[in-house]
């Protein structure tokens, strides 16, 4: 793999929860509205869940905190391309899931139609994989297309806060490891989760637990 | 469903253990699924473009191949948003593009006095605007005021919009009404 691949770096202590990444994901890969489309479920989160038609989702999570304020934490979900994919290994026919050679994407392909949604969907841990109504399962594809004409992903592209990083993975760990250097101070919790199994690099500000993940959904 | 980091990890353990092809590397699939997702942006005409929605004036590159807008997205290159865009900004191509399903194509019309909707062509109903907007200048265009002074306007229409329209196409519309004689011009700016 060139260069170990590609890696994402999320900032949780930059984003904003503006969505612009969700929207922008929608709109390169010409993803349609939810249908039905949702209501008000009394929080900004927005549609409820990811879909075949939603690869990423801005989750929001509410903790009370001592001293009686409340924390108000934001989380950019998506597939975390792991290293050693576990939906890849759970997978039937070789050909269904593959790891891209240049970035390290793992791509969902046609052949997902003949996989199992439940084994698949079981099989990840961060519980990303939805089913579209032809059967194929889908999920973010780290737009290799955009990638491997030397784009960025349309997510990190469209980031206003420069929340999302992306590039070679041996440059976002070493990005990582300098933001958690330069806000210790001000985060004495920051983290950055699974940086060896995983090409998502999330560095959250506070404990994991004050985080929405899909996972609990 | 819930599967826990720690169980995440166990499995990882375990298919290692059981010597499974960690990286499996099938490059015809991938070629063909990146194939298939790719947006033929490289052909496309690139047109730059300023965001309608708010003030702070995002600049942005139309795609366009065949005609038809196929990608709308930040300008890398422009000073004030260095390619990024909000979540407005983001979806723009659904204003512009062809391919929006939701895009009205008929309109409701009900005329005066009805108590029932139709449903007509934009054709119509374009054609039926422009009668009433010749009907309305007729009427009520002026060449001079009350201190005799040439004016040449029509104090009978005016303009609320749009909030949607890019700096180009406000160049035009102003253009327009100004040659009607329209005083009242108003746009609902807003993010």
């Amino acid at each position: 793999m060139a260069e170990n691949g590609k890696s994402f770096l999320i900032d949780t202590t930059k984003c904003t929860a503006c969505r612009a990444c969700q929207v922008a994901c929608k709109q390169w890969n010409e993803l349609a509205a939810e249908d039905p489309v949702p209501t008000n479920r009394g929080t900004y989160e927005n549609p409820p869940d990811l879909s075949a038609n939603t690869w990423v989702l801005v989750r929001f999570k509410e903790t009370g905190l001592s001293d009686g304020t409340v924390a108000w934490n934001f989380l950019r979900n998506s597939c975390h391309h792991c290293i050693d994919a576990p939906c890849k290994q759970m997978a039937d026919n070789s050909d269904s899931i593959t790891i891209d050679a240049q970035t390290g994407a793992v791509l969902f392909g046609e052949g997902t139609k003949n996989e199992s949604f439940e084994k698949i969907r079981k099989a990840c841990p961060f519980n990303i994989p939805r089913q579209g109504s032809d059967g194929q399962l889908y999920k973010c594809t780290m737009c290799v297309d955009r990638v491997h004409n030397g784009d960025l992903p349309a997510c990190v592209k469209v980031c206003p806060v420069g929340a999302l990083q992306f590039g070679d993975r041996q440059d976002m760990l070493d990005a990582a490891a300098d933001r958690l250097d330069a806000i210790r101070s001000d985060y004495p919790d920051a983290a950055v989760l699974d940086r060896k199994e995983v090409r998502l690099l999330l560095l959250l500000g506070d404990r994991q637990s004050m985080y929405a993940t899909a996972a609990e959904s | 469903m819930l599967v826990t980091r720690r169980e995440f990890l166990k499995t990882s353990a375990f298919t290692a253990g059981v010597a499974i092809t960690g990286m499996g590397f099938a490059l015809g699939p991938v070629e063909a699924h990146a194939e298939q997702l790719r947006k033929n942006i490289e052909g496309a005409t690139r047109t730059t473009t300023i965001c309608p929605y708010c003030g702070v004036g995002c600049g942005f590159v139309v795609h366009a191949s065949g005609g038809k807008v196929i990608n709308i997205e930040g300008d890398a290159d422009h000073p004030i948003n260095e390619g990024t865009a909000c979540s407005k900004g983001s979806a723009l191509y659904q204003m512009a593009g062809g391919n929006n399903v939701n895009r009205l194509t008929k309109v409701r019309y009900r005329a005066a006095g009805a108590t029932e909707w139709e449903e007509k062509s934009w054709e119509w109903v374009i054609g039926q605007i422009a009668a009433k907007i010749k009907a309305t200048r007729d009427e009520t265009f002026t060449e001079t005021n009350e201190a005799g002074k040439t004016v040449n306007r029509t104090l009978g229409i005016g303009s609320l919009g749009s909030a949607a329209m890019d700096n180009e196409e406000c160049w035009l519309y102003q253009k327009f009404l100004r040659a009607l004689g329209l005083v009242y011009v108003e746009h609902q700016a807003r993010n």
